[in-house]
């Protein structure tokens, strides 16, 4: 008797010490799983600016209404009041309890405000165990399709595409937390000693785009890639100063509120994404190495005779579009001739073009912090013979992106010194910035001399050459057509299938604004000179007028304010 | 006059006092309020028990037994319960017959093998006190109360060794029962049948090892039958013993959580109303059955022990009541009284620690009821009566 007595207590004391001094971890950790949980507060996700301070991105907060009908004592005061709040007629909302059974979310996208007077008329009358208002945050975008490809889009509280995906880590701010009790039936009970812990808003980006610059460059792109019925066009341009990027703006692209209804292809921004052979607008870099070369004074001199309409190198001929006769070295980049081209490059050091055209940007990143941006595709010298070599001076065999034309005729514009575009302009939290960004002087890729020389050039391009109809009234422009042919399955160039870009900068003497055109593959035109050239023009104009717009807004201002002034001194007397 | 043993007295007395606290800490005070109105009543129980004539007991062994039948024979017709029809209810007051059954039980027994002057084996010897405890068990099942009939097994089995009965014999007697227990499962019915076969051999002969063994198989057979015949919950019971990580969120929940909020408490515990797992409702019936994992999760594993080593002294003061007792009635008494306890406290604290299937059986002096309450204190008082002698 003794001997079970003893043996079942000798049981129970053991099994009592194994649970609660050997396993007491593993039971520990069960209770605080089970009885723990951390809310998660959201941070409000931080906004992006443009370059005059307007909202590209609005954080709008709502609020939704949940209803749990099983547990509604009674189901026409609840729907009174709900009726009240003006959610629906009395009856809608009597039907709409009646249909579900469990929670459901009754209403969404209510104003905040309405909510909060609604959740105290709910307290009040006692429903506040089958109902709740919770409240969230969505974004908006303002400026739609304009901006899309720059600002990109959220979804599931991340940036998934543009400055909203590359930026995400500085604009999502830090999630914060608090610390709940969970009782037996999952209820959470909030503790107010509870740890919090603040949720960090996120911190607003202020780019150098213009919104009025983007929204000028992407009405004419569209009508001109509609009408042109290309596949898609770019358009980039640069503040030609600070090297601030004004506008990045493609065609098609995409509604960031319905980004789902979209193909997901469009949410790069093709200005940075897309690479493109560039043809005669890449003429420039052979140009300034030809400048540079030891024997540049003979080159310049000397003229070049294509009258034959082609030359032979290795065994192939280089054709040209149209009749040129003989041309001096200026002429060549102004009648754009491939041969001519063709010709110089055979007395011109490999190493020397690439050195200098890889100073001017061609072959590596721009850095313009947008997810997906391309490099480009650049030969070194050593692989390189006659034929490539002159292939490439004449813009085949080599690709850009469209962002790395500009910048490229940016460092023109600047007389030779290469400016990195850039296009966060500040970061700034509270008010308090955080990082400030101004023109950034890489390095000099080219001699001021050369780059005058090549500017007066690309200046006769504009009035006697290729890019007669970029020219715009007022002004004088600088620029360089360039149409390239995509090669067809069989290995050939195409007739009819090419790439056109413009890029170029106006005014000659100071310029401002650097702009790079280019259209794919454009239907019913088969030179850049009628398609991308009009669109350089019509931007430019366009871009005139604003600024004309804006020195006259402010003349105007500081006029009525001055006049008003002078009312208030008068009126003091 | 008699002196009462004051070293039952005061664990009784500590051990209410930490059940005080206890169903304070999981019940609040609602709960605490209504047990401490039926303090009253089980310490008025207590003194009754203890000054009444042993004799007069003995008399009416009998007439109690009879009545306490007939109360749950009632009980089926006009009781209450979840499931199970076990309480009468009294105005604001639940009376569970099934515990003083017990009590009755004891009596009557003590009474039937006090008299007994050849304690041998026989049929003769062994049939009427079988079909003293046969006959509340039945009814007791059919409420349905399992643990309250088991502990009917565990009173006989006490009382019977010591009237003085071998454990060979008494291990025969109730072979059928535990043959019919074990065969829910080979793993249980095999290591039985081999151990019976075994004892049998060496401590008689083989004929009558193959007719124990056949007896006993029979009523093994029984059980997969009646297995289909158990209501759901005491089948989902059986089963989640057996395996109570099948299903965690639904009959397992109590076994598993019982198990976490002790475990928590680790050696000292979270402190007085500070047990996380108990409080926030992670097990039901927290003031009734689950009233040890409390104990264990604010006061640790110090404070189980301490209550354990309380109920191992009242036990053994119980023991020592029935070995020195004036009679065999009165010794009786006192070893059925003390299998009482303990089967409570060894089912209810093991249940809680997984080492037996959840029933619904309550600490006693710490779970919420007052007819437990009440039991208890009449049983004490009982064992004060009969172990003092008169001066």
């Amino acid at each position: 008797m003794l001997v079970v007595l003893l043996s079942v207590w000798g049981l129970l004391l053991a099994r009592m010490g194994y649970v609660q001094l050997f396993r007491w971890k593993h039971y520990e950790t069960l209770a605080q799983k089970q009885h723990t949980d951390s809310l998660r507060l959201s941070p409000e996700r931080g906004r992006v600016f443009d370059y005059q301070g307007r909202a590209l991105t609005v954080n709008q907060s709502y609020s939704l209404v949940y209803a749990w009908p099983r547990k509604v004592r009674a189901k026409d005061s609840l729907a009174a009041i709900l009726a009240g709040a003006g959610l629906g007629t009395k009856q809608e909302v009597r039907d709409e309890l009646d249909r579900h059974d469990h929670m459901f979310c009754f209403r969404q996208h209510i104003d905040p405000i309405h909510a909060g007077s609604l959740w105290q008329r709910i307290v009040k009358c006692r429903f506040g165990d089958c109902t709740a208002v919770e409240s969230e945050s969505r974004r908006l975008y303002p400026y739609g399709a304009t901006c899309a490809n720059v600002v990109g889009f959220v979804g599931n509280n991340r940036g998934l595409a543009g400055v909203e995906a590359w930026y995400d880590s500085v604009l999502r701010g830090q999630s914060g937390w608090v610390l709940m009790q969970l009782d037996g039936a999952g209820h959470r009970l909030p503790y107010p000693s509870y740890p919090r812990f603040e949720p960090v808003p996120g911190t607003d980006i202020h780019l150098t785009l213009d919104v009025d610059i983007q929204g000028i460059c992407f009405r004419t792109l569209s009508r001109t890639v509609t009408e042109t019925r290309a596949r898609k066009g770019s358009v980039v341009v640069l503040d030609v100063k600070t090297g601030g990027v004004l506008a990045l703006a493609n065609y098609p692209t995409y509604d960031p509120a319905r980004f789902e209804n979209f193909d997901a292809s469009l949410y790069r921004c093709m200005p940075v994404c897309d690479q493109f052979e560039p043809g005669s607008s890449f003429k420039i870099a052979i140009c300034a190495a030809a400048l540079e070369s030891p024997n540049a004074a003979r080159l310049t001199s000397q003229t070049y005779d294509v009258s034959s309409g082609y030359i032979e190198i290795m065994g192939h001929r280089i054709y040209d579009v149209h009749e040129h006769g003989i041309l001096d070295f200026d002429g060549l980049i102004v009648q754009s001739s491939n041969p001519g081209v063709a010709l110089l490059s055979s007395e011109v050091d490999p190493e020397r073009f690439y050195l200098i055209t890889r100073g001017m940007g061609f072959g590596s990143r721009v850095g313009i912090g947008l997810p997906g941006e391309v490099k480009g595709m650049l030969d070194k010298p050593s692989r390189l013979n006659p034929l490539r070599f002159a292939n490439i001076a004449f813009g085949q065999g080599v690709a850009v992106s469209l962002l790395q034309l500009a910048a490229a005729y940016l460092c023109i514009a600047n007389d030779g010194v290469y400016v990195q575009p850039y296009f966060v302009r500040s970061v700034e939290t509270n008010g308090r910035i955080i990082y400030q960004s101004s023109r950034i002087e890489l390095r000099r890729a080219i001699k001021e001399s050369t780059a005058a020389q090549m500017k007066r050039i690309l200046a006769e391009v504009v009035t006697e050459g290729t890019g007669l109809r970029a020219q715009i009234p007022g002004v004088e422009a600088c620029g360089k057509t360039g149409t390239a042919q995509k090669i067809e399955p069989d290995g050939k160039y195409s007739r009819t299938r090419a790439w056109m870009s413009f890029a170029g900068f106006f005014p000659r003497a100071e310029p401002r604004y650097v702009i790079a055109v280019m259209i794919d593959e454009p239907k019913t035109i088969r030179f850049a000179s009628s398609c991308a050239c009009p669109v350089f023009r019509k931007i430019g104009e366009q871009l005139l007028m604003l600024e004309h717009m804006r020195s006259h807004k402010e003349f105007v201002d500081s006029r009525v304010g001055q006049e008003i002034a002078a009312m208030d001194r008068k009126e003091v007397r | 006059m008699k002196r009462p043993d004051l070293k039952i007295i005061v664990p009784t007395l500590l051990l209410t006092a930490l059940g005080m606290l206890i169903i304070y800490s999981t019940g609040g005070r609602h709960y605490l309020i209504r047990q401490l109105l039926f303090l009253p009543v089980a310490l008025a129980g207590m003194f009754a028990a203890y000054a009444i004539p042993q004799r007069v007991f003995h008399d009416m062994a009998g007439l109690l037994y009879g009545v306490i039948l007939l109360l749950l024979v009632l009980v089926l017709f006009f009781g209450k319960g979840i499931g199970s029809k076990r309480w009468f209810m009294l105005g604001p007051v639940a009376f569970q017959p099934s515990e003083f059954a017990k009590l009755a039980t004891v009596l009557l027994l003590a009474r039937s093998l006090a008299s007994c002057r050849n304690p041998l084996f026989t049929w003769k010897t062994l049939f009427v006190p079988s079909i003293i405890c046969l006959v509340p068990a039945i009814l007791v099942i059919t409420e349905p109360d399992l643990s309250a009939a088991l502990v009917l097994a565990v009173i006989l089995a006490s009382m019977l060794y010591w009237a003085g009965f071998r454990p060979l014999h008494i291990l025969l007697l109730f072979t059928p029962l535990i043959s019919f227990a074990a065969g829910f499962s080979l793993y249980t019915w095999i290591p039985f049948f081999v151990f019976l076969g075994i004892i049998m051999l060496i401590r008689t002969n083989l004929f009558r090892t193959l007719l124990a063994l056949l007896v006993g198989s029979l009523f093994g057979l029984l059980s997969p039958i009646s297995f289909s015949l158990l209501k759901v919950y005491q089948r989902a019971r059986i089963r989640n013993f057996l395996a109570p990580w099948l299903d965690p969120h639904g009959v397992g929940w109590n076994a598993i959580q019982s198990r976490i909020a002790i475990g928590s408490g680790r050696l000292t515990g979270k402190g007085f109303l500070s047990g996380t797992q108990t409080r926030l409702g992670f097990l039901p019936n927290r003031h009734t059955d689950f009233a040890f994992s409390c104990v264990g999760e604010e006061f640790g594993f110090i404070g189980s022990i301490l209550l354990v080593g309380l109920f191992a002294l009242i036990i053994h003061r119980f023991l020592i009541a029935a070995r020195f007792s004036r009679d065999s009635f009165s010794s009786l008494v006192g070893i059925g009284c003390a299998a009482i306890l303990s089967y409570q406290v060894f089912i209810n604290i093991g249940m809680l620690l997984g080492l037996i299937p959840i029933t619904g059986v309550p600490l006693p002096f710490i779970s919420y009821g007052g007819s437990s309450l009440v039991l208890n204190y009449i049983i004490v008082g009982l064992i004060l009566n009969f172990a003092t002698k008169p001066q």
